[in-house]
């Protein structure tokens, strides 16, 4: 009896063991019939699309936004339409919070249960899976399909080692928002909004900015009398929601900060110096900046431009959601961002797309619903409902005369004009041992936020050492 | 069922049939994942591959070369050191005086429970508002007596406090505990103390604790096991900063789990916690026989 039982037992483990070790990866799915060099064979998950009636297509949504409940509304009228009009392929919408994208994807992709479309995704979203997207080209190269109509640089952003792995839906490029009250009040001419315009370079931002940023009494940063800490309004905030290593493509680097086979770290080169440097004074030189404890004391929930404590605000587009609120307390408007102390101008942008999993069962089927998604009236619903700025030349007339007619008194060509500028390579880029990379060099620019060390040159060496251990560790897995 | 079988061997067959459902269950979702991640955590692992046999680098790794691995450590051990100990006392001095015959004493133990029952993540957020440090009911307290109040969760020297200071949120939980405990000492012996003239304090220190005490070993073992598990308050509140001043254990672990999907590594912070969470459970167990008095217990 006894040993029938630790039989039993013992059987029950073993099988416990493999329902929870083995969820290995599946088969890769096949791409296109014209295939490339890199992409797997066909696996077990393909599914012949005629035979066993119409061929489901999962798109995931939550790998950014597109999960507000009007933006799941907007999907799930899609899916109708679509589903509507086609007999062969229907498509269904699966959404999770941002918070829990990479573990329920991971999962899914582990239990072989991959979805055929993710979407909206950003560059983050693409590197954070790097190896797992299928190419495009072949695709592209096979339907003719027309990418002229898109953005260059915004077509780039999503290049992987020279394979198009997304397509991009919108683009959200970053400007100066101006609360024009403000510079009124402090008798200033308002920034310019021409990129290139002379004279509009960092060093003359800061100067502005001081003369916009007051204490409690009225003084202003130029003054003796100033008391930094009492300021009850900052001439600027910025790249608050950017990453450090975006900000070095600023002051004559890159978003990298590593030599260009990935091997050895750079990120106490002279720019990552020079751009936690000016972090560091904006916030306890120069005052115009609140440290991140001011932001969370003073700004509570509200955004920078929002708490009427901030003149100007270096920021992506994806503010537009709040426009109304802004409006509706003051007036705004855009300026260009300044030029770094070599003359080079860099807006950050960021952009959405969609991918196709390396492991979709119905790769070819997918392709077929995004080209579908990717249509302009069905790309501007989708745009119009992310907050961003279509990715298609031939919407950003109209939606250049859309955004002007809602908010006549600001300079929305601004926005059109600063994707030109965007930063190459991306912010959010691929780099070896993103989460940890990551997390270490935002360790770098908390310290200075916080004011709990302002060393630069000090950070910055043992964030470079740090980040060299990472680089090391992840040759030695690879 | 044949006749053969005993009475005896039929009695255990069916308690085993009856228990069945809780013994499939714990092996496949507590010993089953247990015995896999023991596994994995000699492995290099990221969800979407195979995973890679490592023998004990990751745990050579754990403990020689990762700083943020012993500063976890320290985090959460401050944490422990102050926050269980102030867990106890308040617990015990809100049963004390929950005690106490008092005018609607039923409310008030209502109320001093209720927090225990909220769930972790509302309370968190409550608890994000309360510390605000422009908005924040603290602040705008502190304020009432002309002090500026500090940055709480923002401020690298102070979130880690505050955090302490929520913990006191939860002692409701130990205080029902403390409270039944308080109402099984028979009165008789506060009588009979207070006939040999024992006075309040004395009741408190020669009769109460010392009674109370295996619920305080109880209260304190749970302590020990729940705050080495602390995660979900840093994780809504602050995710580990500012500067990693509140990088719980825990919370490192989940970053290399969920975020960096390095599972093996994971694992092996997983059961390194384990090993240590013992060892001071261990400690605590044999310290028991110093301070631990059981009624009816005879010491040599």
């Amino acid at each position: 009896m006894k040993s029938k039982l630790w039989i039993l037992l013992t059987l029950l483990v073993a099988a416990s063991m493999i329902l929870t070790a083995c969820g290995g990866k599946s088969t890769p799915a096949a791409p296109a019939e014209s295939g490339g060099e890199s992409q797997e064979s066909s696996g077990a998950n393909e599914a012949p699309a005629a035979e066993n009636g119409p061929v489901k297509i999962t798109i995931f949504v939550g790998f950014g936004t597109g999960t507000e409940p009007e933006q799941i509304d907007l999907h799930n009228q899609l899916a109708e339409e679509f589903n509507s009009t086609h007999d062969d392929i229907q498509i269904e919408f699966v959404t999770v919070a941002y918070e829990d994208h990479t573990t329920k994807f991971s999962t899914m992709l582990a239990g072989g249960m991959s979805p055929d479309i993710v979407m909206p995704i950003g560059v983050m979203g693409v590197a954070e899976f790097q190896d797992e997207w299928l190419d495009l080209s072949p695709y592209i190269e096979r339907d003719n399909y027309d990418t002229s109509d898109f953005y260059g640089p915004a077509l780039d952003l999503q290049k992987v080692e020279g394979k198009i792995v997304s397509l991009p839906l919108g683009v959200y490029p970053s400007v100066v928002y101006y609360n024009e009250d403000m510079f009124d009040e402090a008798g200033l001419a308002y920034p310019p909004h021409e990129f290139g315009t002379p004279d509009w370079t960092y060093e003359k931002l800061v100067e502005v900015a001081q003369h916009l940023t007051f204490d409690s009494n009225g003084n202003d940063a130029t003054s003796p009398d100033f008391d930094a800490e009492d300021i009850v309004q900052w001439g600027w905030d910025g790249w608050d929601w950017l990453p450090f290593r975006a900000i070095p493509a600023k002051f004559g680097g890159d978003s990298i900060g590593m030599s260009e086979d990935f091997k050895t770290a750079q990120m106490n080169s002279q720019p990552w110096v020079d751009a936690l440097q000016f972090i560091s004074d904006s916030v306890w030189t120069w005052h115009i900046r609140p440290s991140s404890e001011e932001v969370d004391a003073a700004l509570g929930e509200m955004d920078a431009l929002e708490s009427g404590m901030v003149a100007m605000w270096e920021i992506h587009s994806w503010m537009s959601y709040n426009y109304d609120t802004w409006s509706e307390g003051f007036n705004w408007d855009v300026a260009a961002i300044p030029a770094g102390p070599d003359g080079t101008i860099v807006a950050e942008t960021n952009a959405d797309g969609f991918v196709i999993p390396k492991d979709s069962a119905h790769p070819d089927e997918a392709w077929e619903v995004a080209k579908w998604l990717m249509q302009p009236e069905i790309m501007k619903r989708l745009t119009d409902s992310y907050g961003c700025i279509p990715a298609r030349r031939s919407l950003s007339e109209n939606w250049l005369s859309e955004m002007s007619e809602a908010y006549p008194n600001v300079d929305f060509q601004v926005f059109l004009d600063a994707i030109d500028y965007m930063d190459n390579p991306n912010y959010e880029t691929w780099i070896p041992n993103y989460g940890k990379v990551f997390d270490a060099t935002e360790m770098a620019m908390e310290q200075v936020m916080t004011g709990e060390n302002t060393d630069v040159q000090a950070i910055l060496d043992a964030l470079n050492e740090e980040v060299q251990g990472y680089l090391d560790e992840y040759r030695a897995q690879h | 069922m044949p006749k053969s079988i005993s009475l005896k061997k039929r009695e255990a067959i069916w308690a085993y049939i009856f228990i069945s459902p809780w013994i499939i269950g714990f092996i496949l979702f507590t010993a089953g994942p247990m015995i896999a991640s023991i596994v994995l955590s000699f492995t290099h692992y990221n969800i979407l591959d195979a995973p890679t046999f490592i023998g004990f680098t990751n745990y050579v790794k754990m403990l020689t070369d990762d700083p943020k691995f012993w500063h976890s450590l320290r985090v959460t051990m401050t944490f422990a050191f102050i926050a269980i100990p102030l867990d106890l006392i308040f617990g015990f001095m809100v049963a004390y005086l929950l005690n106490l015959k008092v005018p609607g004493v039923a409310f008030w133990r209502t109320a001093y429970y209720l927090p225990s029952v909220m769930p972790g993540v509302a309370t968190a957020l409550l608890w994000g508002l309360i510390f605000n440090p422009r908005f924040g009911i603290l602040n705008w307290f502190i304020g009432l007596f002309g002090f500026k109040g500090p940055g709480w969760l923002s401020s690298p020297d102070w979130a880690l406090r505050a955090l302490i200071l929520m913990s006191l949120w939860g002692v409701g939980g130990g205080m029902i505990i403390y409270l039944a405990g308080l109402q099984g000492i028979p009165t008789s012996l506060y009588e009979a103390a207070q006939i040999d003239g024992a006075n309040k304090w004395q009741q408190l220190t020669k009769i109460t604790l010392p009674l109370m005490s295996p619920v305080i070993f109880y209260n304190l073992v749970t302590g020990i096991i729940g705050t080495f598990q602390y995660f979900t308050d840093a994780y809504v509140l602050t995710g580990g900063g500012p500067v990693d001043s509140t990088l719980f254990y825990n919370l490192y672990l989940y970053k290399h789990a969920f975020t960096y999907l390095n599972m093996g590594y994971a694992s092996a912070l997983a059961w390194a916690l384990f090993v240590i969470v013992l060892i001071f459970t261990l400690l605590v167990f044999k310290s028991s026989e110093f301070w631990v008095y059981y009624e009816g217990e005879v010491r040599r």
